[in-house]
């Protein structure tokens, strides 16, 4: 009952902070950004202040009586400072790479002023909404940028949670947070599982059949041979002749590659996935052009960092279509 | 630091709040034991040594328990004699350097904050002049800059000085605000004090006592008065009335005690018989120890709140319910009666006409004698006057020892002495003649500080003699008047002065001076006087005053705007001070700078920039400008357009630089400007629109 009625809470404060603090990938903290309330310090300063006034009103001392109007004054101006302060912040979020599943994804943050003149000081301190684990930032250092890591344990795309920014500049009387939505999503890659890497020539539902990567390539061209090529591409010829290391080169026809291809076997769908990953992985590691099926995506063959990543992507988002790839 | 746990070496905060807590054990050095300010400065020392990194370690906790263990018991044993209230400031200092030794947590750090607060609360309990007032606002100061080093642990410390100073100068004004309006109550309950080492006059008066008293030039209370100021013949201000005699001494008759005692707890009030010529006053006494109070006769304290914390007793003694452990302010009503009315005849004059049965015979066969040649009372008193001013009498401050049989040797022997022989002496003659008679001891005079106000110092201490001569009541006659009569018509100095003792008293050699260390002097005495009215004495009464000076009669609704008005007030200061800068910081320096240029410009070509971009302009108002202000405009525009409108960020360092550049060329600018100023208006180019 209790459980229900907090996560009843919880979904009632999360729409409303939707609607307050939308998402965007850079923010100026505003008056409706920020929120400030009396730190746990704070109130117990409050209480000295009231035992200041006891002792001052029973020994009819009027210095302490003063003493205590000051540091009421002091609070109540406090309440300002540490708004203004925090208000000076401009937060912006650095795009994300994406990450295997069960690593770390990274969210860089950085803390700019929105104010030439006046700079914002203190420590700022981030955490991830309703985590425990916080990271500072000292914003009267050289460093402007905070990395917060969040652990992403399973395959897919997911958006990044809130995070919750918290400054107590400049007595720690009061304390001003704010819960941004930096409007960020994490692609999550499935973790590579090593297995037999498995071109299909043909996008053909059946019969797979397996090939040689380089076998069939035609002999293009002699070069340079570089460290950690596989030895069969050597010329050896040329070596013993006593010339230089050289390396064969092979011209890739387009008509024989093939393609990756999700196997619907009924079986784990996730550790199919895993091992079409470590395939790219290694399909790109070697240079090789591949194509991806999946279900109702096809990745025409290439080659290249850009077309691993996606490929990979494309795994991340299986079985949704990643339109924005 | 949310952790926390707190870095060791190189720890500013902790060092400034250590340095705070052994300043703080410094200035309370009179309440505190001697081995708790050793304490605060050995917790100093290991703070330092820890800041520089000679240690890596705080202490272990169990040091730091059995170091607790062993402050608490030698505490318990000496708080016997400390009492409840230098026990607890002992107590709380010690806490405060233990907690100091093994400071490493945030929590430590924010509750050794809050209790440094407090210790300045008890600062102000033992010291209220100005300047210890200022010293513990300015160990306030450095307690918050500790407090901010801690939360930014990186800015300059320049910064963080500057943060706090305006704070603090912000909040002084709402401070004073709040002084005003909130209600200064009355005490909720009973708090312990210290046992004070007591000044002033004693109950007990041996003649010559009070010439030790005529040493000392400290400040006894001053008076502040509503209206005309009595004059110093009228200025006898009574403090204490002794009735019991026993040949030697005077002192407060023990029976008298009782009686007030009992009417005390009884509640019984006396209300003396008044007249219609008052002095209306209010009294700042200065800490005594003591418990009676300053008065001219006869005196009534004024408002509910004095009425409830002074006793009126039947002698016409004014009794504070507590000692004066800090200065005191009350008001009261004195009705200048010739007589004093006795409350009760039959006992008062029993008790005053006590005396020794053996001893000083020579003085026995003289008021004998005396007597039979005046039986009338008033007669009498006279005749011993007479004899006063008569005889050889010396006022002076150095009497010969007179030890037995005090009234024969002062009488007609030495014939030399100051107000409290011949007070006692007086009051002797006339019990053994039959009259009742009794000493009264205070302060007669008191200088003028201002039209209004009267300072009096301890050399200003008197005795002099009440008696009873018919049914009506007690008459003051004072016979050192009579011998020394500029002692009462011009104070001491002048009595002294006329009897060629005044070089011996250093006191006062500070009258002789003139000039400027006499106006300084003037000056403090001044500025001490309005802080104990204004500050130290504002009361409830004050306050009440200050309203009813502002909005006449106090009403409810009056009351509700007037508290309404404050706020408003406080926050239109908030406002003032947070709301400009919202609407400044909406301009770029630069841009201001860009923009004091183009105006300076255009005042002396003649031709408004409206919305021409900046290069056009220029293009506009080169041919014109002579040569080195064409060349600063140049600059300007340059640099204005290069922070306008590039894309790339501009890093604070190179900001910096061309604002300081920008600054100077502008200078530079406006300085050509002037030179060539009425040459420029004259030629005007064809092409110039408007």
């Amino acid at each position: 009952m209790l459980t229900r009625a907090k996560s009843f809470w919880n979904f009632r404060v999360d729409q409303w902070l939707n609607k307050r603090i939308p998402p965007a990938a850079k923010q100026d903290l505003t008056h409706r950004t920020i929120f400030i309330f009396p730190a746990w310090f704070g109130l117990g300063y409050l209480v000295t202040c009231a035992g200041l006034f006891i002792l001052g009103a029973n020994y009819q001392n009027n210095l302490m009586l003063l003493l205590f109007d000051l540091l009421l004054g002091i609070f109540l101006l406090n309440l300002f400072v540490s708004y203004l302060n925090f208000s000076r912040l401009q937060i912006k979020a650095q795009p994300l790479h994406p990450v295997f599943a069960k690593g770390h994804a990274s969210l860089t943050i950085q803390f700019l002023s929105n104010n030439k003149a006046r700079s914002p000081h203190g420590v700022v301190n981030a955490c991830w909404r309703r985590e425990k684990n916080i990271l500072s930032i000292d914003l009267d250092s050289d460093n402007t940028q905070l990395c917060l890591p969040y652990f992403t344990p399973r395959r897919g795309v997911y958006p990044l949670p809130r995070i919750t920014l918290y400054s107590e500049y400049p007595f720690g009387l009061y304390r001003c947070w704010t819960h941004l939505n930096l409007n960020q999503h994490v692609i999550v890659y499935p973790t590579p599982l090593a297995c037999q890497v498995q071109l299909h020539v043909e996008s053909g539902i059946g019969e797979p059949s397996a090939t040689q990567q380089e076998g069939h390539d035609d002999f293009y061209a002699l070069r340079p041979y570089h460290q950690g090529e596989p030895l069969h591409r050597v010329a050896w010829k040329n070596v013993a002749k006593g010339g230089d290391w050289v390396s064969k080169s092979f011209s890739h026809q387009q008509t024989e590659t093939g393609y990756l291809q999700l196997i619907p076997t009924g079986t784990d769908i996730e550790l199919e996935l895993s091992r079409l990953c470590y395939q790219i992985l290694k399909l790109s590691e070697k240079n090789v052009p591949f194509g991806l099926i999946l279900a109702d995506t096809r990745i025409e063959p290439s080659q290249g960092e850009q077309h691993k990543h996606r490929c990979l992507t494309a795994l991340a988002y299986y079985p949704k279509k990643g339109n924005n790839v | 630091m949310t952790a926390g746990r707190l870095p060791i070496a190189g720890h500013a905060a902790s060092l400034c709040i250590a340095i705070f807590i052994s300043l703080l054990a410094l200035s309370l050095f009179a309440p505190l034991m001697l081995w708790v300010v050793i304490l605060t400065f050995c917790t100093l020392f290991v703070r330092i040594s820890l800041y520089l990194g000679w240690y890596q370690h705080t202490p272990t906790q169990q040091t730091i328990n059995l170091l607790a263990i062993l402050s608490s018991l030698a505490l318990a044993w000496f708080s016997i004699d400390l009492g409840l209230l230098l026990s607890m400031v002992n107590l709380l200092v010690v806490a405060c350097s233990l907690k100091l030794i093994t400071l490493s947590k945030r929590k430590d750090f924010l509750q050794l904050f809050a209790c440094g607060l407090f210790l300045i609360g008890c600062g102000f309990i033992f010291q209220q002049g100005i300047a210890s007032a200022l010293f513990y606002f300015a160990t306030l100061l450095f307690l918050f800059f500790a407090l901010i080093s801690f939360f930014t642990p990186q800015l300059s410390w320049q910064k963080r000085i500057k943060a706090i100073s305006f704070q603090l100068l912000q909040a002084f004004p709402i401070a004073v605000i709040l002084f005003l309006i909130l209600p200064h109550i009355g005490p909720l309950w009973k708090m312990p004090t210290s046992q004070m080492t007591k000044t002033g006059l004693a109950e007990k008066v041996t003649p010559g006592d009070i010439a030790s008293l005529s040493q000392s030039d400290e400040l006894v209370f001053h008076a502040t008065f509503e209206g005309s100021v009595p004059s110093r013949r009228e200025r006898y201000w009574r403090a204490l009335t002794l009735e019991a005699f026993d040949g030697k001494s005077w002192e407060i008759s023990p029976h008298r005690e009782l009686l007030r005692q009992s009417n005390q707890r009884s509640g019984q009030l006396f209300v003396a018989n008044t007249d219609i010529r008052r002095y209306n006053y209010q009294v700042i006494a200065e800490p005594s120890g003591r418990s009676w109070l300053y008065a001219i006769d006869i005196a009534v304290p004024t408002t509910r709140s004095d009425r409830n914390q002074i006793w009126y007793s039947r002698d016409y003694q004014l009794i504070a319910k507590r000692p004066l452990k800090s200065k005191r302010a009350y008001n009261v009503i004195s009705f200048p009666a010739t007589t004093l009315p006795s409350p009760n005849f039959a006992m008062e004059s029993r008790l005053n006409l006590i005396v020794p049965e053996r001893g000083n015979e020579r003085t026995r066969k003289w008021v004998t004698s005396l007597r039979k040649m005046h039986p009338d009372n008033q007669q009498f008193v006279d005749a011993v006057l007479i004899y006063f001013s008569q005889q050889p009498f010396i006022y002076t401050l150095s009497p010969p020892a007179m030890r037995n049989d005090f009234a024969d040797t002062f009488l007609f022997e030495e014939q030399a002495g100051f107000c409290s022989h011949y007070a006692s002496a007086m009051a002797y003659v006339l019990r053994l003649a039959g009259i009742p008679a009794r000493v009264v001891t205070g302060y007669q005079g008191g200088e003028l500080l201002k039209n209004n106000v009267v300072s009096v110092y301890q050399y200003d201490a008197h005795a002099w003699v009440e008696a009873m001569v018919d049914g009506a009541g007690w008459t003051r006659f004072d016979p050192t008047a009579v011998v020394a009569p500029s002692r009462i018509d011009a104070g001491l100095r002048n009595a002294l002065n006329s009897s060629g003792e005044l070089e011996q008293y250093t006191i006062f050699s500070g009258f002789g001076q003139s000039g400027l260390v006499k106006d300084i002097s003037l000056m403090f005495t001044n500025l001490n006087y309005l802080w104990s009215r204004w500050v130290l004495g504002f009361d409830n009464r004050q306050q009440q005053n200050l309203f009813t000076a502002i909005l006449g009669q106090l009403t409810p609704l009056k009351m509700s705007i007037l508290i309404l008005g404050s706020l408003l007030t406080i926050s239109g200061l908030l406002a003032l001070y947070f709301l400009p800068r919202w609407n400044k910081t909406s301009i770029d320096p630069i841009t201001r700078y860009y923009l004091i240029a183009t105006k300076a410009v255009s005042a002396s070509v003649g031709l408004h920039r409206y919305q021409t971009p900046p290069m056009s302009f220029f293009e506009q108002v080169v041919g014109v400008l002579p040569h080195d202000a064409a060349r600063h405009f140049d600059n300007i525009t340059q640099i204005f357009v290069s922070h306008k409108y590039s894309a790339r960020d501009i890093d604070e360092q190179n900001y910096k630089r061309d604002l300081i550049r920008m600054r100077h060329t502008v200078k530079a600018l406006q300085r050509s400007l002037r030179k060539y100023g009425v040459d420029l208006s004259v030629p005007r180019r064809g092409n110039v629109i408007f």
